[in-house]
């Protein structure tokens, strides 16, 4: 059963749980106590109008005679028109269709192991300089693998209101891992990453492996780095927000992450343009590419708002 | 209804004129009852929750609207907090929307002796149907799937993080649709 057809059958229930209408105004009307009336405001007394004298009419004789003047003059008007540099160029290759070269290891069914060739980024002595220009997602360097991405089907676009503040404080870890295996939920409503080579930010924790589940429409793929803001409940780990595509680090030392992460803002990065996900995705020209990403500062602020 | 013809309606109430109230109850009664009926869960209180909510709104909520938030999230909250009134004063469960805990299983009995035969002529369909989530989970799906809201508006109205109610969205959403194919064999 799709969800239009449970929504279909809820406002049924409800509508024929609800009482009738009329009746119940009746109820309504019935307890109403009359208000007192609104007491009106005074009326404005109107000023005198002036009375039209020859003194007056040589006075504004005199006006009119000062405004021809300054009419006359010619007055230069400067505009400044400012370029928007942000997301306008095209995309240096074609972001609908992704190449991805062969893993150095070899691919199976069973769990990845990461290799450890991945530069951490705050490496900001070694960090190379982030081209000036727009970059597409498919020109970035990453652990590369040659399957099928999996997507988690009839997730929504957009309906999720990016608060940096609110994220943060909702989340319970912050770690960076790399995706040993995707699979779905029993439910069959998200999707499950196990995650691997785990370092937890800003806390003394240990987990060999991990499970997050998501129901994000921006699928993180098997092999890949993220950093990924977590909460932990009673049923496992989840991703702490779905509606924007999750940070990833790129094998390079680099960073891709959604702009609204005002705390990871550093003047060498760029825009960055993500595979366009559907119709309806309008984060994929609203994402950045840094090798000198803030991520302590960003860390820093979630210990902040959990204080 | 506009936001601006319901602050025209909001005047009229103030200036003493039922016909604002009577135009602001034809268009969100039904959604007034269920955002009752998603916090009590049972009909008969929601019902007279409902009465009660129009003739607060009448005596004094109209006089606290301030424009500019959207009205349907404040007819909600304000249709919330009523409920949650209620329910404290008779000395129900109390709600806690930050985590679900056993007090937070299906109600099978009724609320008080005297509307014992009330409760037995409920909507025993929409009772089970509810009765498979937890409070919060109920009036998250309400307010999705009866009343439209966004994600965004039931985060507001709800004072609840946005990843939060779309997690606990999807999550009652699965119940609901494991109850139907069970119990009425719809797939």
């Amino acid at each position: 059963m799709n969800e239009n057809k449970l929504k279909e059958l809820y406002k049924q229930e409800i509508n024929a749980a609800a009482p009738d209408k009329d009746a119940l105004w009746r109820k309504i009307e019935s307890r109403l106590e009359p208000k007192p009336a609104p007491v009106p405001a005074p009326l404005p007394v109107p000023a005198k109008k002036p009375r039209f004298t020859p003194a007056l009419f040589k006075g504004a004789a005199a006006v009119a005679a000062a405004l021809v003047v300054l009419v006359g003059a010619r007055v230069a008007l400067v505009t400044s028109r400012t370029s928007l540099a942000a997301n306008d160029a095209a995309p240096t290759a074609d972001s609908s269709s992704i190449a991805f070269e062969d893993m150095e290891q070899a691919n199976s069914d069973s769990a990845f192991s990461p290799d450890n060739g991945i530069a951490p980024n705050n490496e900001q002595s070694a960090a190379p300089a982030a081209p000036s220009e727009p970059l597409s997602y498919s020109d970035l360097e990453f652990t590369s693998y040659s399957e099928t991405v999996i997507k988690c089907l009839g997730a929504p676009y957009g309906g999720e209101y990016f608060v940096e503040e609110e994220i943060l404080r909702e989340t319970d870890h912050i770690v960076s891992a790399t995706v040993a295996r995707v699979f779905e939920s029993d439910d069959g409503e998200s999707l499950c990453y196990e995650l691997c080579d785990i370092e937890w930010q800003g806390e003394d924790r240990q987990a060999e492996t991990l499970v997050v589940e998501s129901r994000s429409a921006y699928p993180m793929r098997r092999g890949r780095r993220y950093l990924i803001p977590l909460v932990e409940g009673e049923n496992g780990f989840r991703t702490a927000f779905d509606g924007v595509p999750q940070m990833e680090y790129t094998s390079d030392g680099g960073l891709v992450y959604y702009n609204g992460w005002s705390a990871l803002a550093d003047s060498e990065s760029t825009a960055l343009l993500y595979p366009q996900e559907g119709e309806e995705d309008f984060f994929y020209d609203r994402m950045r590419f840094s090798y000198t990403a803030d991520i302590p500062a960003l860390i820093s602020k979630w210990l902040s708002e959990n204080q | 209804m506009t936001d601006s013809r319901f602050e025209s309606c909001i005047l009229l109430i103030r200036q003493g004129n039922s016909e604002g109230l009577r135009e602001i109850y034809e268009g969100y009664f039904k959604l007034i009852f269920s955002v009752m009926l998603s916090v009590v869960g049972n009909r008969v209180d929601a019902e007279d929750l409902t009465s009660d909510f129009f003739v607060k709104l009448w005596d004094k909520l109209a006089d606290c609207y301030k424009s500019g938030g959207g009205h349907r999230c404040w007819l909600v909250t304000a249709a919330r907090n009523l409920a949650r009134d209620y329910l404290r004063k008779s000395r129900r469960v109390e709600l806690s929307l930050d985590e679900p805990n056993e007090e937070d299983a299906p109600r099978t009995e009724p609320k008080s002796g005297e509307r014992l035969e009330e409760s037995v002529l409920e909507n025993i369909s929409v009772n089970e149907a509810l009765q498979t989530l937890d409070s919060a989970e109920r009036e998250i799906v309400n307010l999705k799937l009866f009343a439209e809201m966004t994600f965004r508006e039931i985060a507001k109205a709800l004072e609840m993080p946005m990843g939060t109610v779309t997690w606990r969205y999807r999550r009652a959403i699965a119940k609901l649709r494991n109850y139907y194919k069970g119990v009425q064999g719809v797939e």
